[in-house]
């Protein structure tokens, strides 16, 4: 088995059974996870904004929601996903201090959390599983083998989606 | 705006001076706190990439213990002050006047108690900052978190990923060699405050 496929932050990659995609410590950012079971072809994004709106630097499609899901699904595309058959999962997007705000975004994991719906929405792609909010950070592993996700935290241990 | 790529080596000093004042006021102030000698690094100043800060310090998953101020007023930014768990319930035994090894879980009590090193901390590097730029900074109240490194830092980067690239980060190292302390001490401008600090030490 090959190592696992590495996501960092505003980063996203795409590809097929058995591999596996993972990515480590989300706190307020989320990861965005399609799968296509059909085809057994899935895509990680790790996005750290909601819009290219939040930004002055907006080169990189995978830092912001609203440009990492059409990409992914673009990206999946090329490997013989259809949109149809691709359903979401979505992660992170904590407030890890309690009460922090950060102007002028105020709580960003709920707005990124928000924002990665609403690009969900937009695309006609289902969410079959989150788990988003809280205070804890979380690491992901995505098998593209059966498009299962384990979620790692320190707080609740293994959450399997 | 300022390119933080490009900062010089005088103007990295100049920043790094910061961080000397800083530490000499911190220094004292922890060592009185704790009533032992700590010791603090050279602080250094540097440019990070912004995706690779967490790598910079010790690993995304690594497991800390993190205390978290914003500045405010003439220069904003944000300061985080982190160290292993084994360090955060050493603190607590002496902060708390307990026999070492007495803490295994940290209360509240023991999570205040921690809170308020990191903003004497700051205090102290905030003092020296104010003095040597002349202008007026609030911090604010502390937060505290246990968590992954990588999750701690990840709302920093984002907030500065609005209008940068690159983090400059002054950090002090502190550590006592008795009880094994360790940590690390964080100082992150804001791209807009950065000139405002460079200007003011007449290196803008």
């Amino acid at each position: 088995m090959d190592d696992p496929i590495k996501v960092g932050i505003a980063d996203l990659k795409v590809s097929t059974a058995p591999n596996k995609i993972v990515t480590n410590a989300l706190g307020s950012c989320v990861a965005i996870v399609l799968y296509d079971a059909v085809h057994r072809i899935g895509g990680l994004a790790h996005i750290m904004l909601p819009s290219t709106a939040f930004s002055k630097i907006r080169s990189n499609p995978a830092k912001f929601a609203d440009t990492a899901v059409p990409e992914m699904i673009s990206m999946m595309k090329q490997l013989g996903a259809t949109k149809t058959t691709t359903s979401a999962k979505i992660i992170g997007g904590a407030q890890m201090f309690a009460n922090v705000l950060v102007e002028p975004l105020g709580n960003i994991g709920q707005r990124n959390v928000q924002a990665a719906k609403e690009a969900l929405a937009k695309e006609s792609i289902n969410i079959v599983a989150e788990d988003t909010g809280g205070d804890c950070g979380k690491s992901v592993e995505v098998n593209l083998e059966n498009g299962e996700v384990t979620v790692r935290s320190i707080k609740y241990g293994i959450n399997k989606l | 705006m300022i390119d933080l790529k490009n900062l010089t080596p005088f103007q990295l000093d100049a920043l790094k001076e910061i961080g000397n004042i800083g530490a000499s006021h911190a220094d004292t102030a922890l060592s009185e706190l704790l009533r032992k000698k700590v010791w603090i690094s050279v602080p250094e100043a540097k440019v990070v990439p912004l995706d690779e800060v967490p790598q910079e310090f010790g690993g995304a998953e690594k497991m800390v213990v993190g205390v978290y101020l914003q500045m405010q007023g003439q220069i904003s930014g944000n300061i985080l002050f982190f160290f292993s768990q084994e360090t955060a319930m050493t603190l607590a035994d002496i902060l708390m006047n307990r026999p070492a090894g007495t803490t295994k879980v940290l209360n509240e009590m023991d999570q205040s108690a921690i809170k308020e090193t990191g903003t004497i901390l700051a205090g102290s590097c905030l003092t020296a900052l104010s003095a040597l730029t002349n202008k007026e900074i609030i911090p604010s109240i502390p937060y505290y978190a246990m968590d992954m490194l990588g999750a701690l830092v990840d709302f920093i980067i984002i907030n500065l990923s609005q209008n940068a690239e690159y983090a400059m980060i002054i950090q002090l190292e502190f550590s006592e060699s008795e009880y094994k302390i360790d940590g690390s001490f964080l100082l992150l401008p804001d791209p807009q405050s950065l000139e405002v600090i460079l200007t003011s030490l007449g290196v803008g």
